[in-house]
């Protein structure tokens, strides 16, 4: 995929971004773009660029953060504040010392898949464009301790899908997304997370998937 | 920082004022309303109470209290929440319209008793009905005056308005103010109904029912006027077909379908247990079997009398077909009015 900065006859806008505004058309594999000198702008016209490789390649692009703990990985969904960045300082960090793939965004395939992106919403949170098989997709909660629950399909799709990236173009549609997320969830599951700030999660995490995991 | 972490740090008896999302709490709060938490712990919660709890997902709900030790909160409507919420505080007044009215919990319980015989009581829903037609809506009309519909013009004034509805996707506002596609409703001075091209109006508590949202829409016909239903009344020999906007699928062993409307559906009653026949019949959905062959291998699979289950399959389509999760093939559909 290509992205050119250029300007533009037919544009659409960026959804969901605050101003400055954005305005990108797309071209076969290429990406043309028009936006101000904004650091912010510019990264909002790579995410599209990722959302599209990542359709195109038959995933979804969702919030969320991906850990690898050894051989086994992690995907946390979940919105703004839900704990992703807070998960992924303390497991990359001592003791855990998990691989960061991204505390921001994350590529998910129905294979059972997931792999980093290049977006991070801490400076400090460098992710990495690694991955593999997920041992499981979480859901964050705010607890005094840590534990790790299975939680019905019912009752994640929706925070799940809420969670996709899903408006650049109309390329994919809507069902096609959630039959990919779907997919993803009938393959490896999903849990919720309950963990407190502190750096305990990391070993409990890697634990829990010695010992739980398929 | 999330809102119920900035309430948390709160000290006791601290005051802050929160607006109101939703329909949770209606009739008593309304969205747009504001209300004002005090912060407290859950020993101080008593019946009648409108604590102000915290999801885990951070989000906040402020619910009734309708039982303590150990605490148990409910909807206006009496729908139970879930353990696991947080309690961060109680309300104790609403303002609305710019004036403070004080939430007693006697007061509370008398409105929620009341509303509960309404709900429940055909004589008092007939009068609730009644009085809401013959007194609110008139009331409503003399007090807001003329209602005049324009183009806006100032998109921060919009974005107030829209974030009282909280299902209001993120929208560029000031592009889609910039290029005329946002009309309002206005009253003395202040939005009381906006539509966006393209969208459902959205109406404020102080203007519903008075016809605001025929005037919005009448702003740009006819795509944003949204189309008559038809009801549709399934028979033997249609073949459902999974709706094009949506994915039936089955997930760690159960059948689930997401319609294009973003919403999840199980084959899973209120009380959370699976209809074993309900998903044998999404199963059995595949572009080729009719209403017929699906009754047909349901009598052989179990122990069904043929006329009920006939009876009870068309219902179950036609549901699905109400809920796009499934279409018709068209050829064989035939319409007819409500209860046709």
């Amino acid at each position: 995929m290509v992205v050119r900065r250029e300007r533009l006859a037919a544009p659409r806008a960026f959804e969901g971004s605050p101003a400055p505004w954005g305005f990108f058309e797309v071209s076969g594999d290429e990406l043309q773009v028009h936006i101000p000198n904004d650091t912010y702008a510019a990264e909002s016209a790579l995410r599209i660029a990722w959302q599209l490789a990542t359709w195109r390649q038959g995933g979804v692009l969702a919030h969320g953060c991906g850990l690898r703990f050894g051989a086994r990985t992690i995907a946390a969904i979940g919105v703004s504040g839900a704990g992703k960045s807070t998960l992924a300082a303390l497991s990359s960090g001592p003791p855990a010392r998990a691989t960061l793939l991204s505390d921001e965004i994350v590529q998910l395939f129905p294979d059972g898949c997931c792999y980093g992106t290049p977006f991070r919403s801490n400076a400090e949170n460098v992710g990495c464009p690694d991955g593999g098989p997920l041992a499981t997709l979480l859901l964050l909660a705010k607890g005094d301790h840590e534990r790790m629950d299975r939680i019905s399909p019912a009752e994640a799709i929706p925070a799940l899908a809420s969670n996709l990236y899903r408006s650049a173009t109309d390329e994919v549609r809507q069902n096609e997304l959630m039959r990919r997320l779907l997919q993803l969830v009938d393959k490896v599951g999903v849990h919720r997370l309950t963990f407190r700030k502190h750096p305990a999660v990391g070993p409990f995490v890697a634990d829990w998937l010695e010992h739980h995991a398929a | 920082m999330q809102p119920d972490d900035f309430i948390a740090c709160l000290a006791p008896g601290k005051r802050l004022w929160l607006q109101v999302h939703g329909a949770s709490m209606r009739p008593l709060l309304r969205a747009g309303e504001e209300l004002r938490l005090v912060r407290c712990s859950e020993r101080e919660l008593g019946a009648g109470h409108i604590a102000v709890l915290a999801r885990s997902d951070g989000a906040l709900i402020a619910h009734l209290v309708a039982g303590v030790a150990p605490l148990r909160t409910s909807t206006f409507s009496g729908t139970v929440d879930a353990p696991g919420l947080t309690v961060l505080g109680r309300a104790d007044a609403v303002r609305r319209g710019g004036i403070e009215f004080p939430l007693a919990p006697s007061f509370v319980l008398g409105a929620h008793r009341a509303w509960m015989k309404v709900r429940t009581s055909t004589v008092a829903r007939l009068a609730y009905d009644t009085i809401r037609g013959t007194v609110a809506a008139p009331l409503r009309r003399v007090l807001l005056g003329p209602i005049t519909v324009e183009l806006a013009s100032d998109p921060l004034e919009v974005a107030r308005f829209s974030s009282r509805f909280e299902t209001v996707a993120p929208i560029q506002l000031d592009e889609l103010v910039s290029t005329r596609a946002v009309a309002v409703a206005r009253a003395r001075g202040r939005i009381v109904g906006m539509a966006t091209r393209g969208r459902e109006p959205l109406v404020g508590v102080e203007g519903s029912g008075l016809g605001i949202e025929a005037r919005l829409l009448a702003v740009w016909p006819p795509d944003v006027v949204p189309k008559p239903k038809t009801y549709l009344v399934p028979q033997l020999t249609d073949v459902p077909v999974v709706h094009p906007e949506a994915v039936l699928q089955c997930v760690d062993g159960r059948w689930m379908a997401a319609t294009g409307d973003d919403r999840v559906h199980s084959f899973a009653d209120a009380t959370g247990s699976v209809s074993e026949v309900g998903e044998r019949i999404a199963e059995l959905i595949d572009g080729t079997r009719t209403v017929e062959s699906i009754v047909n291998a349901l009598c052989e699979e179990f122990e069904v009398d043929r006329v009920m289950c006939e009876a009870d399959t068309l219902e179950f389509v036609r549901v699905l077909v109400e809920r796009r999760v499934v279409s018709l093939t068209p050829s064989r559909t035939q319409s007819s009015p409500p209860g046709g």
